[in-house]
């Protein structure tokens, strides 16, 4: 028995050495990979409603559809965040991508995703956040269809990628998704063009005849330096009763994202962004915009600081970001979070603190945007500090 | 004739890694310099002049994609330095997924009837996954003479391994390509004078 143990043992590493090699070479290469998260986040104003998201939008006074925060919503308790399992396959060619997600963040990253073809509230599409493939037609142009994450940003969903575990105002009130196709063409690996066309944002379905246009142009004027210009048009606007666009609708998004690798350990970032919505024509288009600095500083491999400071103005109340009682609002946001690096890289800590401050509603018996111990909605600001675990394989 | 049937009731555990080994090609070079990340060897090529050397260094290097910095010939001597890179990977738990890229130095020395080689100047850059899901530099770069690596110190001595093996491998081409036989090519005549 021993002895087949040894020879099926040597047979194995010599298949799966020569497997290796051919992944190398011309079979293409398949991998998988993915992440869980978990979050514990404590917030100072204790609030009633253990919620971070504060009141204000879907109604006066609703404690759980403040959209204050993205994905850390819940207070004073361990919360799970997202599990992810992607799947990429490729050769010199193609790459197919198959990005499955679960848990509440995944819901809230696929919230368009909900209604399935047969009308049900809950469809196997909540679980993909993207499946694409891409065509290399040649060195430089390149083609992809299907669902990916969105081109507008400096954040993404996926907790190990980001540096702040709590996620921007731009990122929760931009796109986080589309459906469509787009091609890419490199000048060189200092420039690159992205256009596209799609249905819509955040949508399995498209709400209208209208479709989407995405842009990104890409340069890297020095060494260690990306700068990414986005941009979407789109009528966002459904259909009206006999099918037929809202005319007039229309909703577009700059965007700007770039980076700057100072020295080895230490990098800044700045997303700044300014949008426009217009529900009808006739109607004022009504505009939003923020800006936010990273600025990441690695002390060693394994540990570093990062300080994120945001400024998002939604004073025209266009987005979900609102005041206490529903209204247009501005918001200041500072994040410090720390990165530790363990298990040969695949679990990392980060515990996170941060400050969301909005202006003070003035007046007798207004509602401000935070609840306080008593379920009363006196907090103008909230502080929160917590620990994030991530796992990623 | 009758068959006979070998058994191997006691097998050895050194055979057994002997073939383990030989299956993973575990084929390791030693650095040459204590302390540090450099295999150098002087190699006789009895039969060969330095510029079939040079010709078949040169076939070498193209043959995996070096970029050529220096190409230069002083006296006796012709002098080939060339620049790789070449990826490792961490080891995942199905597949493995791009680490980074062992940037490295290699330089020729070419005389009649022998060489000398030397891979140094072993530099690990740091990838990492981007917001477009792309695996690109971080701009950040670590020696790899250096011992340890706070947080990832599994990777990191597999990433040593690799490049002691990945070494190993391209000396052995190396010298297989150049005691190869070959006649430098004669220059090409002048094209005849119009008139």
């Amino acid at each position: 028995m021993k002895k087949l143990i040894y020879l099926t043992l040597a047979f194995a590493a010599i298949v799966f050495k020569t497997q290796a090699q051919d992944a190398d070479s011309t079979k293409g290469s398949f991998t998988f990979s993915g992440y869980l998260d978990t979050y514990y986040m404590a917030n100072f104003n204790n609030p009633a409603s253990r919620s971070n998201l504060g009141g204000g939008f879907g109604g006066e006074g609703d404690p759980l559809v403040g959209n204050a925060r993205a994905f850390d919503q819940r207070a004073g308790q361990f919360s799970l965040g997202l599990v992810q399992t992607k799947m990429v396959h490729t050769t010199r060619k193609t790459e197919a991508v198959i990005d499955l997600t679960f848990g509440p963040n995944a819901d809230l990253g696929n919230y368009g995703n909900v209604i399935g073809p047969l009308g049900g509230a809950t469809s196997t599409s909540l679980a993909i956040k993207q499946a694409y493939f891409t065509y290399k037609a040649t060195d430089k142009l390149s083609f992809t269809a299907g669902q990916f994450g969105t081109h507008i940003g400096y954040e993404v969903i996926d907790a190990p990628i980001n540096y702040n575990y709590s996620l921007s105002n731009l990122f929760n009130n931009g796109p986080f998704y589309h459906i469509g196709a787009k091609a890419n063409y490199a000048f060189s690996d200092k420039a690159a063009l992205m256009v596209g066309v799609v249905n819509n944002i955040d949508n399995l379905n498209d709400q209208n005849r209208a479709k989407a246009v995405i842009s990104q142009l890409f340069v890297k004027p020095a060494e260690g330096w990306n700068v990414y210009l986005n941009w979407i048009g789109s009528n966002e606007a459904p259909s009206q009763a006999n099918g037929k666009n809202v005319e007039g609708a229309y909703y577009s998004l700059f965007d700007l994202t770039t980076s700057y690798q100072f020295t080895e350990q230490f990098l800044i970032g700045i997303n700044a962004a300014t949008g426009s919505e217009k529900a009808a024509s006739g109607l004022d288009a009504r505009t939003w915009g923020g800006a936010a600095v990273y600025s990441n500083y690695a002390i060693t491999d394994g540990f570093g600081l990062g300080v994120r400071y945001e400024y998002f103005d939604n004073t025209s109340g266009v987005r979900f970001l609102t005041n206490g009682e529903g209204g247009g609002t501005t918001v200041n946001s500072f994040t410090v979070t720390s990165n530790i690096t363990l298990a040969d890289g695949h679990f990392l800590l980060k515990p996170e603190f941060r400050i969301d401050s909005y202006p003070k509603l003035s007046g007798t018996g207004r509602t401000q945007k935070f609840d306080d111990s008593n379920g009363n909605f006196t907090k103008n600001t909230q502080s929160t500090l917590g620990l994030a675990a991530i796992y990623k394989f | 004739m009758v068959a006979r049937i070998v058994s191997f009731k006691k097998p050895k555990p050194a055979l057994f890694f002997a073939v383990l080994c030989a299956g993973l090609q575990w084929t390791c070079a030693q650095p040459t310099a204590p302390g540090k990340l450099v295999f150098e060897e002087t190699v006789k090529a009895d039969s060969l002049p330095k510029d079939s050397l040079h010709q078949n260094a040169k076939r070498w290097l193209a043959s995996r994609s070096f970029a050529v910095a220096t190409d230069s010939a002083s006296g006796e001597i012709r002098l080939l330095a060339a620049n790789a890179q070449f990826p490792v990977y961490a080891a995942g738990y199905v597949s493995k997924k791009l680490s980074g890229m062992v940037h490295c130095a290699l330089r020729i020395e070419m005389k009649d009837g022998r060489y000398r080689y030397r891979f140094g100047s072993f530099v690990f850059h740091y990838y990492k996954e981007d917001r477009n899901y792309k695996i690109v530099p971080t701009g950040k770069t670590k020696p790899l003479e250096e011992k340890t690596a706070s947080g990832w110190q599994k990777t990191w001595d597999a990433h040593q391994r690799t490049v002691q093996a990945t070494i190993a491998r391209w000396t052995a081409d190396l010298k297989t390509e150049m005691a190869r036989q070959t006649t430098p090519q004669p220059k090409a005549a002048p094209p005849p004078e119009k008139w």
